[in-house]
């Protein structure tokens, strides 16, 4: 059995780059990232019998047989109106009317068009 | 000046007199309401329901309110009281307008789905000290104020990802650490901030992140970036990058733009793909420029942030914490 300790395995060095480890039924996990941009991201389930302690999972699904202890374990649908250098980093840019609008404001000057002042947050999905 | 006690397994009356009747919650004693010159000593773990919201503050008078976490037994020996945002609250730390003068000191905040400490941009004048904001959904910390002074404080494991995030100007960490954060470590926007003997390590690996993003007149000083894209970006006037150790980094250095007047000398530059780059053709000036491996106190030789208790970066201190004012720290740095 091996422990990893504080390891950050987040975004592209797992999406993109692949698993820098091999990790083996038994193995721990433990202070390390694992969190991704997008909800969804699922670590296979052939890597059976992990115990993640204390990580990292935002919008990582990990293995139906992981043991889960002290983690944050969340999905996220992050807003790019409000992170927009996440476009850089490979999230799709948000409209300005987005799923992420909690609040809007309409405000009207003269006899103008209406100018919307939009409120957004990351949603929990 | 009063003294306050919080314990989220005490069963007494709640009044938060002494432990056996402490406060379950740090809000029920900040809603007390504690005042300048007050001390809330907590204890034990505090599961969150709804983020705890602060917006009191010290002064220059009677000083700062103070929250400091505490071991079972009541005593301040560098445990820290722990905020466990569940996975269900926001934020787990808002600090709202006037707090400013607040202090804490061994506490620990984790799993909230957005910051662990989200201040206001005018919570200013506060102290963090031995406080850890990990495994956060967007930064350790996010923005706040100006003039607040994070000593031995630790930014990790943050999915959105800073460590700290923009914070503004005239900010200070000294023997602070910024790892495993999904981007940037420290991610400094205002000017004039100053980091003393911090570490960034092992955050974000695209091109866009950084150990250390400094921006004008500031200072980082005695400190280490390990394992980045870019150990240190210097992106607006007048930075000083001095006996700093910039290593296993795509980039050790980078200035960034054309106004750039670095000032950098006595730095390692270790096994970097590039040790300096100039995007800008600022000014720089450069002295003791130095690229072997001096961490001789390292007993792995990897230059790596590894183990936490060795010699890894030559900053392991010789630090007794007493909690009262009296630590003795000895900086054991090495060449």
């Amino acid at each position: 059995m091996a422990i990893f300790k504080r390891k950050n395995f987040s975004r592209d060095i797992i999406a993109a780059l692949g698993w820098p480890i091999d990790p083996k039924p038994g193995d721990v996990f433990e202070d390390c990232n694992f969190s991704q941009l997008t909800p969804g991201f699922k670590i296979p389930d052939t890597f059976t019998g992990l115990t993640f302690r204390r990580c990292n999972l935002v919008n990582v699904l990990p293995p139906g047989d992981a043991i889960i202890q002290e983690s944050l374990v969340v999905q996220i649908s992050r807003c790019t109106n409000l992170r927009p250098d996440l476009i850089d980093k490979g999230l799709t840019p948000c409209e300005e009317n987005c799923e992420h609008v909690v609040d809007v404001d309409e405000i009207q000057v003269d006899d103008g068009d209406p100018i919307f002042i939009y409120q957004y947050e990351d949603k929990r999905v | 000046m009063a003294t306050y006690y919080v314990d989220p397994a005490a069963t007494g009356t709640g009044s938060g007199a002494d432990w056996t009747n402490a406060f379950t919650t740090l809000a029920a004693a900040i809603a007390k309401p504690v005042a300048a010159g007050d001390t809330v000593y907590a204890r034990g773990t505090e599961t969150l329901s709804s983020g705890i919201i602060i917006n009191v503050g010290g002064d220059t008078t009677s000083g700062f309110i103070k929250f400091i976490g505490c071991n079972a037994s009541g005593n301040v020996d560098g445990t820290t009281y722990k905020i466990d945002g569940n996975s269900a609250v926001t934020d787990g730390l808002i600090l709202q307008t006037n707090a400013k003068y607040t202090w804490w000191e061994n506490i620990e905040v984790y799993n909230c789905n957005a910051h662990g400490v989200n201040p206001g941009t005018l919570a200013s004048w506060n102290v963090w000290y031995n406080f850890i904001s990990r495994n956060n959904g967007n930064s350790g910390w996010n923005t706040g104020g100006t003039y607040n002074f994070w000593f031995y404080c630790r930014g990790t494991n943050n999915a959105g990802g800073y460590g700290w995030n923009n914070p503004p100007a005239n900010n200070f960490w000294i023997g602070c650490v910024a790892a495993n954060n999904a981007d940037t470590g420290y991610l400094v926007v205002g000017a004039g901030g100053v980091f003393i003997e911090s570490i960034a390590a092992d955050n974000g690996a695209t091109s866009l992140d950084q150990g250390f993003r400094a921006d004008a007149r500031g200072l980082i000083f005695g400190c280490v970036a390990d394992n980045e894209y870019t150990g240190v970006t210097v992106n607006d006037l007048l930075y000083f990058v001095m006996r700093t150790r910039m290593t296993n980094c795509t980039e050790g250095l980078t200035f960034n733009s054309s106004g750039d007047v670095g000032v950098y000398g006595f730095n390692l530059f270790h096994n970097n793909t590039s040790d300096v780059v100039d995007n800008g053709a600022g000014t720089q000036i450069m002295r003791n420029y130095a690229t072997a491996d001096s961490n001789k106190y390292d007993p792995d030789s990897d230059d790596g942030y590894n183990n936490a208790s060795n010699e890894d970066f030559n900053l392991k201190r010789n630090r007794t914490y007493n909690g009262d004012g009296s630590d003795t720290i000895g900086l054991g740095i090495g060449t």
